[in-house]
Order: structure tokens, then C-alpha cells, then sequence
């Protein structure tokens, strides 16, 4: 992922991020010292391996199959970043969402200049061409797919 | 150099941002209980649709355009606001929160260091646009009623491109010229039209005038104004927001309400609400004031309008409180007295005021201090509603039924704080 920014831009630095210090449980005694205490980190959470810019990320469920070849099912909830760099050349080879006709679709990002294509994971869709003034209709880029695990073992 | 940064009409912009079907087409959204129209997009602008238009008189003309009508999508709105404004932060230190979709920026860190503060500004914009879906303007100008001017033209001047700068005198000279004095921030239209009496047209000509006079006839706001449009700063960012001075809660009722037990039932979730804010500014009130309207659009079926009543009662409570056990029958006991039987009452309300920290205490000579207890409980109240959902934990008096709520037909999902409400994608 990219943050967005062109070499040279100009931004401010901020610190995002505050780490809070693991108080050790045991307190300081003549004995042996709990052997845990120098492998304390901070516990995992999704929200950090999924939201990398909170402002910018949005959840869609998705509908229908037309990605079924890249794993993405019905009813799953795509995480989506739409902090992007919208240049062509950034988002070639990734699955994004786009605002098409009034309606949100998801779809490999294909570059093939000057034009864009969006390509479905699914013999039985039609790729859409945009041209370059259509491009601003990318949304963001799925940067994750939540999904339940299948109910049935396969047969 | 400060920058006043404006969503363009902003509860559109929310709706589109979720829903591109709206692009390209008249929309407006309208007032609580689908009263009048709050926002309209340029598209209903140009219909000549103007704003606070009350919705029934425009049927015909939504009929026969094709316009997309919306409620009011709060949860939304708000949501999309502190994106808004934590993207912003992510450029500028200093912001002060003005409104909903407003904010001021202070840019004295970046000006100090020569940067081009006009790419800043169309950064920002473009990461509005890309990161939230949202168009905003930006006016950058020596203070903050300039920033008023430029931000004015910035929305107007397409081939401005949404960020307009009043960098030297010129500029401002030239922007002030041809602006209207009645547009000029904190000039009313009484104002307004005692100044072009006056032959002062322009906000240029305003600048120019004798302080005096000035000072004479609009008090020291008009003279701070002129200075402001000097480029004198006079108004400061108050970059920590002040807390309330006062909380007021007030939805109209989905229809009319004419039985008073079921205004009661408004009032005491109304105090709910209320007190729910109170709390977490970490406020009491001292002073309760109930008032009630009837509709004043409203017509008899003769056509004649309808038998109108108005009133309020304000409350000095012995002690100050954020219960909502203690304010709720102290505001039952106000409605007794200016409850009226015989109207169709469109609204009751509540405000809450003289609002002091709730550390504070202070016994009464004759009555005893807050209760302890009361405190304790309402926080109990509030983390359990916190964790399984509002009003889980509620006061009897709000009742279940609630018949009285209002109206909100055309209510967007929230597509942000619910997991059931979020878009769907093909």
C-alpha cells in the first residue's frame, strides 16, 4: 500500500500511533522473577492489520459472483481503503470498487493505456472499458475480504 | 493565514458519497420529521428550490423533475464529519470545529516557511474527494471573516477549483468590491439593509467607513468586522472547543399529539437525550425550561389556519443535577402547568442550562445536595445502554409504544455504523 502521496508533496508529520507501556504484574521482590515479563507485547487486533487509513476505509458486502474466481463470494464484506493514488500504473493488478452506472461493482484493475479495464473473476461476465475521464470513478482498493467459512465440507 | 474549510452542500454530499444514483440529479434532504428542505444539491438549486422550503408545498415540482428526496441521515452525517475533520488533521495542527461541515485551519505554521499554502489547500481538497467522496471549498485569507470572502468565491469561481486565496491587498480589494455587504459574515438583514440605506453596498465600501459611525450604529461587532476585513485579526481560533452552555433537545412529533400523557412520554426520553449529552461533557444543569408548540402551517378543514398555542416554563432546580429521574419530574410538574387540552401539539421540548461541572457541589440552606445515589445510578444507566443498545435500560415514564416519534420516511442506511446498513457491491 501506498499512502497516497507523490514524492515532494508536502505534509505534516503526526504521530498517530500512541504505545502504551504493559505495567508488569509481579512486583519487585528478592525471588525469581516471573519469566513472562520480558515477552509482554500489545495483543493483536484486527483493526490494526485492516485500517490503515480510518477515515478512508469503508465495508461493502458484496452481491452476486462476478468475482468468484478471486475467492470473493456473496454476502462476504470487503474491507476497502479508498486513500488511494487513483493513477493507473498504482492500481494495475489489484481488486477495487468503482461507482459505474449509479452502482458499486467490484473488479481486477487492468491497465492497458490509454484505457482502464475491469475485468471480472468470472467466465460468465464482460470485462467494462473506461476511458481516461472515467477513471475518477475508483473508489479504493480491497485490502481485505472478511468471510465465513464454508458450512459444508465439500463432497 | 487561516483557512475556512466548507463541505459543499454537505448532507447531499453524505448521501451521494454512499449511494452514486444520486449523481448528476436534483436532491434534497429534508428537516427533522420531513418538515422543510435543509440541503439541495446544485442540480435543485438551479430548479429554484429554495432553502427551508416546507416539503408539502413542493410536491408538484418534485413530481414532475424527478427529484430524490432523503430525511435527515444524522448518524450519517455526523460520521462522516469526524472522517472530515481527522482528515484534516492529518495536515494542519490548529483546527477549530465551526460546524457540522466547517472548520477553521490554522495555516501560521505553514506560512512561516514560505510553502505554497494554494497546493496545500488542493491537496487537501483532492484528499477529500478520493478519501471520503466529499467536494469541499477552501478560502485562505489574512483572518477569519476574509476567509468568509474567499471561501464565498471558491465555491462560486469554477475556474477557481474550489480553493480561492486572498494572498495580498490587491486581492482583497478586488474581492471585496464586488462582494454584498448583506453577505458579509455576522451582517444580518436588518443590518443589512440600514447600511445600503446608507449608500454602503459593497463589502469594500463597509471597510471604508468612518470606524465611528461604524461603532455607532452596529455596535463593537461591526467595528471588530471592519477591522477583520482590514486584515486585522479580531476573532481567534478557538482551537479547544468551549463546552455547551446549554443543551436543548426538541424533535417534532411524527403527527399531531393532542393527549397530554403521551407528551409526557416525549418529555421524559427527551430528558433521556438530553441528559445522556450532560453526562458526557461531564455537565449538570441548574435551570430546566419545557416549551410547546402547535404547527403553525397547519390549517382547520375550512381552510382557515388553525387555533395556534404557545408556551414555555422555566425551572430554577434546588440543586444542580444531570439526573434523569430528578429533571424528568421537574419537567412533568412544567408541562402540568402550560399544558392547554383542545390543541394538536406539533412539538415539545427541553432545554437544559445553567450548566455547571458536575464535580460541582453546593448544599442548599433548605433543601439537601444532589443525591449520591442518583448520580451513581444514571452512570450505571449509561454503560449498560452503552454495551446492549439505547434505552435498554429506560425510566418507565418513556413508555414503549413511542407513537409520538418523529417522521422520517425517506431515511437513508447508515452505511457506516451499521454492520446490516453497509453498501452493497457487484
Amino acid at each position: 500500500m501506498t499512502d497516497g502521496l507523490k514524492p515532494g508533496q508536502l505534509v505534516r508529520a503526526i504521530v498517530e500511533h500512541r504505545y502504551l507501556i504493559p505495567l508488569f504484574s509481579s512486583t519487585v521482590h528478592a525471588g525469581f522473577p516471573s519469566p513472562a515479563d520480558n515477552f509482554i507485547e500489545e495483543a493483536l487486533s484486527l483493526e490494526s492489520l485492516c485500517l490503515v487509513h480510518p477515515e478512508a476505509t469503508r465495508f461493502y458486502r458484496v452481491k452476486g459472483d462476478c468475482m468468484i474466481d478471486a475467492r470473493i463470494h456473496e454476502g462476504d464484506v470487503l474491507v476497502v481503503d479508498c486513500a488511494i493514488d487513483p493513477s493507473p500504473r498504482l492500481l494495475h493488478g489489484k481488486i477495487v470498487v468503482a461507482a459505474i452506472d449509479g452502482e458499486f461493482i467490484v473488479r481486477w484493475f487492468v491497465s492497458k493505456e490509454p484505457l482502464v479495464v475491469l475485468m471480472p473473476a468470472n467466465q460468465d461476465y464482460s470485462p467494462i472499458y473506461l476511458q481516461p475521464d472515467e477513471q475518477a470513478s475508483i473508489v479504493g482498493v480491497v485490502v481485505r475480504i472478511v468471510a465465513q467459512p464454508p458450512r459444508k465440507p465439500p463432497l | 493565514m487561516i483557512a475556512l474549510l466548507d463541505a459543499n452542500n454537505f448532507y447531499v454530499s453524505c448521501e451521494r458519497s454512499f449511494n452514486p444514483a444520486l449523481e448528476n440529479r436534483p436532491v434534497v434532504i429534508l428537516s427533522n420529521n420531513d418538515g422543510c428542505v435543509v440541503a439541495r444539491s446544485n442540480e435543485a438549486k438551479a430548479l429554484g428550490i429554495p432553502m427551508g422550503a416546507p416539503f408539502f408545498q413542493l410536491a408538484e415540482l418534485i413530481q414532475t423533475n424527478n427529484i430524490k428526496v432523503h430525511s435527515s441521515n444524522y448518524t450519517l452525517y455526523g460520521d462522516m464529519s469526524a472522517r472530515l475533520m481527522s482528515l484534516i488533521g492529518r495536515f494542519v495542527e490548529g483546527l477549530e470545529v465551526n460546524s457540522i461541515d466547517e472548520a477553521f485551519l490554522d495555516l501560521s505554521y505553514y506560512a512561516a516557511g514560505h510553502a505554497d499554502l494554494l497546493a496545500l489547500a488542493h491537496q487537501i481538497r483532492n484528499a477529500s474527494a478520493q478519501w471520503l467522496r466529499l467536494p469541499v471549498s477552501i478560502g485562505i485569507a489574512p483572518t477569519k471573516s476574509l476567509t468568509k470572502v474567499a471561501n464565498w468565491y471558491a465555491k462560486r469561481e469554477t475556474s477557481a477549483n474550489g480553493v480561492v486565496w486572498l494572498r495580498d491587498e490587491v486581492a482583497i480589494n478586488n474581492a471585496l468590491a464586488d462582494f454584498s455587504v448583506g453577505e458579509l459574515w455576522g451582517v444580518g438583514s436588518r443590518y443589512a439593509a440600514l447600511l445600503r440605506r446608507n449608500g454602503i453596498k459593497t463589502a469594500l465600501q463597509f471597510r471604508n467607513t468612518n470606524p465611528e459611525w461604524i461603532a455607532q450604529h452596529m455596535t463593537v461587532n461591526g467595528l471588530r468586522l471592519a477591522y477583520e476585513l482590514q486584515g486585522t485579526p479580531c476573532k481567534l481560533l478557538e482551537i479547544e472547543p468551549p463546552v455547551k452552555k446549554s443543551v436543548c433537545t426538541a424533535p417534532s412529533f411524527g403527527g399531531p399529539v393532542i393527549d397530554k400523557k403521551m407528551m409526557g412520554e416525549a418529555l421524559v426520553n427527551h430528558i433521556a437525550r438530553a441528559g445522556e449529552k450532560l453526562r458526557k461533557q461531564q455537565s449538570a444543569a441548574g435551570v430546566l425550561t419545557v416549551f410547546i408548540h402547535t404547527n403553525r402551517f397547519k390549517r382547520s378543514p375550512n381552510g382557515q389556519p388553525a387555533k395556534q398555542y404557545y408556551n414555555s416554563q422555566t425551572v430554577q432546580l434546588p440543586h444542580p443535577t444531570a439526573s434523569p429521574v430528578e429533571l424528568s419530574r421537574y419537567a412533568l410538574a412544567a408541562l402540568d402547568l402550560i399544558y392547554q387540552p383542545g390543541y394538536e401539539y406539533q412539538k415539545i421540548g427541553v432545554i437544559l442550562s445553567a450548566l455547571v461541572a458536575d464535580d460541582y457541589r453546593q448544599q442548599g440552606v433548605f433543601v439537601n445536595g444532589p443525591d449520591e445515589r442518583l448520580a451513581k445510578l444514571a452512570k450505571t444507566v449509561d454503560q449498560l445502554n452503552k454495551r446492549f443498545g439505547r434505552d435498554r435500560v429506560r425510566m418507565a415514564k418513556q413508555g414503549f409504544e413511542r407513537i409520538w416519534q418523529m417522521k422520517q420516511q425517506w431515511l437513508s442506511p447508515c452505511y457506516t455504523t451499521r454492520w446490516t446498513d453497509i453498501p452493497t457491491v457487484k
